[in-house]
C-alpha cells in the first residue's frame, strides 16, 4: 500500500485549513526524521501557519 | 515475488545436490512437495528463510539451543570428520518481482570438533537482473536485507511463507494471537509515517501548553495544569503497557523453556504431558467461559424479561380480554359521556335524570371508559406484550441451554483445576531436585503472569477513565478561553497542535478501521466458500475486532469461536491469511506465493476438497508441503481437476538420516499414494 500518503492527505481534505497545513508538515518530515526533531520543526511551522491565518482573517 | 528455483546442498538432512523447479504461470502454479514425517518438508521452508533472510531459526526453535541447531548436512560432516575439512552447505533461490529476476545464494560452512558442530556463516549474494538484461551482484549483507524486505517485508512474510504452528497461533484467543494480526494489519499498512506524525504533533501541542501553564492564571491554569497531569499519567500508563506486553511476552516464553527443561527429566514426563494437554483444555475451557459470558451478557435485557412473563403474561390477558370485549379503545369517549350527564340529555334527545334506568346505563358505560392517556398506555402496552411473549419460549430455552453449557464447562474447569492441583503437587514433592526447582520457578512465573494481567487490565480500565476526564477538562478550558476571550497567539498555535493531533489521530483509527474491516469481509468471503455444508449451517461471519483479536460469529450474529472444531479453527486461519494477502495487494492480482507447512493436519475431508479447489485459483503461486497422512490420492484427484498443479516432489529417505528430493510426474503421483479409503 504505497498509497498510503495520499489516502491520508485525501482524508485530511475535511478538517481546517490550518490543520491540513500542520498535518501535512508533519506527515511529510515524519517521513525522515524521528518524532523528536519533527516536534522541534514544527514549532515554527505552528507559528507560521498560525501568523497567516490571523492576517488573512 | 514468484519462485522459479530452490537448489540445495548439503542443507539440513539433503545431503549432496537438489533441485526443485516450482510452478508457475498460467499453465499451472501448484507444487506440490510430498513426504513423509521427518523426511524434511520443514528442511524446504527452513532453506527458503534462510535463503532470503539468512535466519538460521523457525518460531518452533524457540526452546532450542544454537549448538543444537545445525543446518550443514551432519552425515556429510561425519563422513570429513578424519580430513577436518568443514562442509559448506548452500541454498539457492531464483526468483521474479516486478519485472526483474533475483538469484540469490547463501552458504554456511560446518565441521564437527569432537561431538560438536561449529558452524560459519558465510554470508550471501544477490544478483539481480533488470528487464534488459543488465544484471548488478551484492555481498553487502544490508543492501541485500533492503531488496529483499522490499519485496517481501520480514514481518510480513510469515503471511506468506507459513507453517502449521503459525496457523495454529493465530486461532488462540491470547494476547499473543492479537499482537500477531496487529503486527500484520499494521506492516500491511505501513503506518508508521503516520505514527510518527501523530507522536510529533503530540509533543508540539504538550510543549505549548506547557508554555501557556507558566503564563496562564487563575481557573485556567488549573485546568491546564490537571490535562498536563493527565497526559503524563496517560504516557505513564501507555509506557507500562507496553512493557507488561513485553513482560507478558518473555513470561510465556520462559515458561515454556522451563516446560522443555521438565520435559528432559523422564521420570515425570507423563505427568508433564498430563499437565500440559489439561493446560490445553483449561486454556479452551476458560476461553469458552468468557464466550459464554460474553454471550449471557448480550442477551441480558431479554432473559431479564422472563424474570417477569408470568406477570406480564396476566397485563397482557387482562388487557386483551378488555380489547375483545371493546372496552379499549372506547367506543365513546369519556369526556363526551360526561358531558351528556352534566346536560342531562343524551345526542338522541332522551332525558338522562339520576334514578332513571337511562342514567344508570350510562353510568355504567361511563365506568367501563378509561380516559385518553391511559388507554394509549394500555394499547401500547398490549402491542408490545403481544411482541415479546411470543419470544418467551425461545429465549426460555436458549437461556436455559446456555446456562447449561455454562455449568458443564465450569464443572469440566473445576475438575481440572483439581487435577492440576494434584498433578503440580506430584511434580513438586518428585525425587528428583531439579523437578522440585523447575516446578517451583514454574509457579512463579504462573503467578506473575497472572499479576501482569491484572496490572494490565487494571492499567487499560484507568486509561479509559483518563480518556473521558481529559475531554472534559479540555471542554472547560476551551469555555474559560472563549469567556475571558483568551485568543491570544500562543494559545492559538496550542488550538491547532490539538486539533491536528486528533484529526491525525482520528484518521490512523478510520484507516486502520477500514482496512480491518476490508480483511473482515474478505475473510468471510473466503471462510463461507472453504467450509463444508455442515458448517455453514451454524457460521457465518469473521470479524477483527478493534483489539485485534479474531472472532468468529454464528447465523444468530453471536460469538462463536470458544465452539468451532479444529479444524473449522484451521480454516478460519486459512481464510484470515489469504485476506491479509488481499489486502496486501490492493486492487491488484497478488504476485506472491503462498507457502504452506503442512496445513491439512486436522481438516475433514470437505474442507480440504474445498481448499484443494479454491487456492490455487486465490493466488499467483501455491506450494505445499504435505505429508502422506493428508495427502493422498482423494486429494491428488481433486487438485489435479483444477488443472494447475503441474509439479511433484517427493521427499525420500536414503538412510542415516538423509533426503533426497525426487520428482516425479503428477500423472504418476497416485502410485506413490494412500488410496482413498486409507487416506479417510
Amino acid at each position: 500500500m504505497t498509497e498510503i500518503h495520499q489516502i491520508i492527505i485525501n482524508k485530511l481534505k475535511k478538517y481546517p485549513r490550518d490543520v491540513q497545513a500542520l498535518a501535512k508538515h508533519a506527515l511529510e518530515l515524519s517521513e525522515s526524521m524521528p518524532a523528536s526533531s519533527v516536534a522541534e520543526q514544527l514549532k515554527g511551522v505552528v507559528r507560521q501557519i498560525t501568523k497567516e491565518k490571523e492576517a488573512t482573517e | 515475488m514468484i519462485l522459479h528455483k530452490l537448489t540445495l546442498s548439503n542443507f539440513r538432512q539433503f545431503r549432496g545436490f537438489h533441485e526443485i523447479e516450482f510452478a508457475r504461470g498460467n499453465t499451472g502454479n501448484v507444487t506440490v512437495i510430498f513426504g513423509a514425517n521427518g523426511r524434511g518438508k520443514t528442511g524446504i521452508y527452513r532453506a527458503l528463510l534462510f535463503c532470503l533472510y539468512g535466519e538460521k531459526r523457525l518460531s518452533q526453535d524457540a526452546q532450542v539451543d544454537d549448538h543444537e541447531l545445525y543446518l550443514v548436512n551432519y552425515p556429510e560432516m561425519e563422513a570429513h570428520r578424519g580430513d577436518k575439512k568443514p562442509v559448506e552447505s548452500r541454498v539457492y533461490l531464483e526468483f521474479a518481482h516486478g519485472g526483474r529476476t533475483y538469484q540469490m545464494e547463501r552458504s554456511i560452512l560446518g565441521m564437527l570438533d569432537g561431538g560438536e558442530v561449529i558452524q560459519e556463516d558465510k554470508g550471501g549474494r544477490l544478483v539481480t537482473r533488470d528487464e534488459e538484461g543488465n544484471s548488478t551482484a551484492t555481498r553487502d549483507p544490508d543492501e541485500i536485507a533492503e531488496i529483499i524486505g522490499g519485496i517481501l517485508d520480514r514481518g510480513l512474510k510469515e503471511y506468506f511463507l507459513f507453517d502449521g504452528e503459525k496457523i495454529e497461533r493465530l486461532t488462540r484467543a491470547s494476547s499473543e494471537q492479537r499482537r500477531e494480526v496487529s503486527l500484520g494489519v499494521r506492516k500491511l499498512l505501513d503506518i508508521n509515517t503516520l505514527e510518527s506524525a501523530i507522536q510529533a504533533t503530540d509533543r508540539l501541542r504538550r510543549y505549548l501548553d506547557s508554555e501557556l501553564e507558566t503564563r496562564a492564571t487563575g481557573e485556567l491554569a488549573r485546568v491546564i495544569k490537571q490535562l498536563r497531569e493527565i497526559d503524563e499519567r496517560s504516557i505513564e500508563l501507555e509506557a507500562r503497557l507496553e512493557a507488561i506486553d513485553d513482560e507478558l511476552l518473555h513470561a510465556g516464553q520462559e515458561k515454556k523453556h522451563v516446560d522443555n527443561e521438565l520435559d528432559k527429566i523422564r521420570e515425570i514426563r507423563d505427568f508433564l504431558l498430563e499437565r500440559t494437554s489439561l493446560e490445553k483444555r483449561e486454556q479452551d475451557l476458560e476461553a469458552q467461559v468468557d464466550d459464554l459470558l460474553q454471550d449471557m451478557k448480550n442477551r441480558t435485557g431479554k432473559t431479564a424479561l422472563l424474570l417477569v412473563s408470568k406477570t406480564a403474561e396476566k397485563v397482557f390477558r387482562d388487557i386483551d380480554k378488555r380489547k375483545q370485549r371493546h372496552e379499549i379503545p372506547s367506543e365513546i369517549r369519556r369526556d363526551l359521556i360526561d358531558r351528556l350527564i352534566s346536560e342531562g340529555q343524551c345526542i338522541c334527545g332522551t332525558s338522562i335524570k339520576p334514578g332513571t334506568d337511562e342514567y344508570r346505563n350510562i353510568m355504567l358505560w361511563r365506568n367501563r371508559t378509561t380516559d385518553i392517556l391511559t388507554e394509549d398506555s394500555m394499547l401500547n402496552l398490549w402491542r408490545y406484550l403481544s411482541g415479546v411473549r411470543s419470544h418467551y419460549e425461545d429465549n426460555g430455552v436458549a437461556t436455559e441451554s446456555l446456562l447449561q453449557k455454562y455449568a458443564v464447562v465450569k464443572n469440566e474447569l473445576q475438575v481440572i483445576y483439581r487435577k492440576l492441583e494434584v498433578l503440580r503437587e506430584k511434580i513438586g514433592s518428585s525425587e528428583r531436585a531439579d523437578a522440585a526447582k523447575l516446578d517451583k520457578h514454574r509457579q512463579q512465573i504462573e503467578r506473575k503472569i497472572i499479576k501482569l494481567e491484572e496490572e494490565q487490565a487494571q492499567s487499560q480500565e484507568e486509561l479509559l477513565i483518563l480518556q473521558d476526564e481529559r475531554s472534559r477538562w479540555q471542554e472547560q478550558r476551551k469555555e474559560i478561553e472563549k469567556e475571558q476571550g483568551i485568543r491570544d497567539e500562543m494559545s492559538k498555535r496550542a488550538a491547532l497542535a490539538e486539533a491536528t493531533t486528533n484529526a491525525l489521530k482520528e484518521i490512523h483509527e478510520e484507516f486502520t478501521g477500514e482496512t480491518r474491516d476490508l480483511i473482515g469481509v474478505n475473510a468471510t468471503k473466503y471462510f463461507r466458500e472453504l467450509l463444508d455444508h455442515e458448517s455453514q449451517k451454524t457460521l457465518r461471519d469473521i470479524v477483527v475486532n478493534t483489539d485485534y483479536s479474531i472472532q468468529v460469529y454464528d447465523r444468530w450474529h453471536k460469538p462463536f469461536l470458544a465452539n468451532i472444531s479444529a479444524g473449522q479453527r484451521q480454516i478460519m486461519s486459512i481464510a484470515f491469511i489469504a485476506a491479509l494477502a488481499q489486502a496486501a495487494a490492493g486492487a491488484e492480482v497478488l504476485e506472491m506465493p503462498l507457502f504452506m507447512d503442512t496445513p491439512f493436519g486436522r481438516l475433514s475431508h470437505e474442507h480440504r476438497r474445498n481448499l484443494l479447489e479454491k487456492v490455487p485459483g486465490w493466488c499467483t503461486q501455491w506450494i505445499l508441503l504435505a505429508t502422506d497422512t493428508e495427502f493422498g490420492r482423494f486429494e491428488a484427484r481433486i487438485l489435479r481437476g483444477t488443472g494447475k498443479w503441474t509439479q511433484f516432489y517427493l521427499l525420500k529417505g536414503t538412510g542415516a538420516g538423509s533426503t533426497e528430493i525426487k520428482v516425479v510426474d503428477v500423472a504418476q503421483a497416485d502410485g506413490l499414494l494412500k488410496d482413498e479409503e486409507e487416506g479417510k
